[in-house]
């Protein structure tokens, strides 16, 4: 068939015109437009409603990914505070490692020695004790300008107390006159020995 | 209150158009307006293929509310609103006729439709003698629902075959070429049903 021609087919025309007709006989119902917009009505508030659940859901959503995106961001900067903290942890670790044995050894010697001329010092030069008191460093604060040498001796004990002027400045003193009470003593020794020497000179 | 429909209102296109923008433009009356325009053609074409009442009414329904939902894709410039709503209508109604159709077909023996002259089909399409249109409307409900509209739409309707095309969303060659198919058919179920009626 070419797209030109037409069928007449006056037998199908009758059958469908009168198909038709049956169609027209029917009756129908008038209020076709108001069920339809009733039913338009309904469905577009399902829709309104479905919406408004999704659009809840969305936003429950959006605040448990908000929660957690928190929780994550707090946790990864708690972990950055406790870095440096491990971070010197471990440098003072290795420094300590680095100290070669012997070096140990002998600052240990060397520190036993000055004890033990402290010892000696304070039968020998009665002017400075070094007393053995549970005094605490809140008292010592609370006391004079010119703190005591138990008062020193007690701070040099505290952890923090390296930078406390009382310590620099009664350290300094303490020093100094441990040197003097040295040197006397040393001048004695050196009296006695000449003392000693002329004495075997006469014999 | 019922009614018979009358067929007979004249809508032109660009006033469709005009409606169907307003209403996009959120005039929801304007649909009230449509349906009132168009329910009589819709009701017709439907009814033709569903003659049950509550089915048609039920499917003239669905036809509309397909319309309001997807009328932002109606475009003027491809077809008219009432070739449009005819097109949702055809879709419409065939799912419905293919979900209820219990149809028996008649088994064709010993005919080939490639062996049919087009003079013997023209001869007995043309025939209207009483005798062969009741044989005409067997052979015709025999067709699938599809066949049926389309034979309708040429038939009675007289659309022009670009337009059916259209409607049942198919190229005008296939069209022209399942026509000729379908009158043969018709042709050869006549002739078998003349035969058993004889036996």
């Amino acid at each position: 068939m070419k797209k030109t021609e037409t069928y007449h087919d006056e037998a199908l025309r009758i059958i469908m015109r009168q198909q038709a007709e049956n169609a027209q006989q029917m009756e129908f119902p008038e209020d076709l437009a108001d069920k339809l917009m009733q039913r338009i009505e309904q469905k577009e508030a399902l829709q309104r409603k479905a919406l408004q659940r999704k659009r809840r859901w969305i936003a429950v959503g959006i605040a448990a990914a908000l929660a957690l995106l928190v929780g994550v961001a707090l946790h990864v900067f708690h972990q950055d505070d406790e870095k440096p903290q491990q971070q010197v942890a471990k440098k003072v670790e290795i420094q300590n490692d680095s100290i070669p044995e012997k070096e140990t050894e002998e600052v240990t010697k060397d520190s036993a020695n000055v004890i033990k001329e402290i010892e000696r010092l304070q039968y020998e030069v009665p002017q400075l004790p070094v007393a053995q008191t549970t005094m605490s460093k809140d008292s010592m604060i609370e006391t004079t300008d010119e703190p005591s040498m138990t008062d020193v001796m007690l701070v040099e004990n505290e952890e923090d107390s390296i930078s406390h002027p009382y310590f620099i400045r009664n350290w300094e003193v303490y020093i100094q006159q441990v040197e003097a009470q040295m040197q006397a003593h040393i001048e004695a020794v050196d009296r006695e020995y000449n003392e000693m020497m002329t004495y075997y000179k006469d014999y | 209150m019922e009614r018979q429909i009358d067929n007979r209102q004249t809508i032109t296109p660009e006033e469709d158009a005009r409606l169907v923008q307003s209403i996009l433009d959120g005039n929801k009356v304007g649909f009230r307006m449509l349906i009132n325009r168009h329910a009589t053609t819709v009701r017709m074409f439907v009814a033709r293929f569903i003659p049950l009442l509550e089915d048609e009414e039920e499917v003239t329904q669905d036809v509309f509310m397909k319309a309001y939902e997807s009328l932002q894709r109606f475009d003027a410039e491809k077809a008219n609103f009432k070739t449009w709503l005819l097109r949702i209508a055809y879709h419409t109604a065939l799912k419905h006729l293919r979900h209820e159709s219990r149809l028996e077909f008649v088994e064709l023996e010993g005919l080939h439709l490639e062996t049919i002259s087009d003079d013997e089909t023209n001869a007995l399409l043309g025939d209207t003698a009483s005798h062969r249109l009741t044989m005409l409307k067997k052979a015709m409900s025999q067709l699938a629902p599809d066949d049926q509209m389309l034979i309708s739409l040429y038939y009675y309707d007289g659309h022009p075959l670009r337009e059916i095309a259209y409607i049942v969303d198919r190229s005008d060659s296939y069209l022209s070429s399942r026509l000729q198919w379908l009158r043969k058919k018709i042709y050869q179920t006549v002739i078998q049903l003349e035969r058993n009626e004889k036996d």
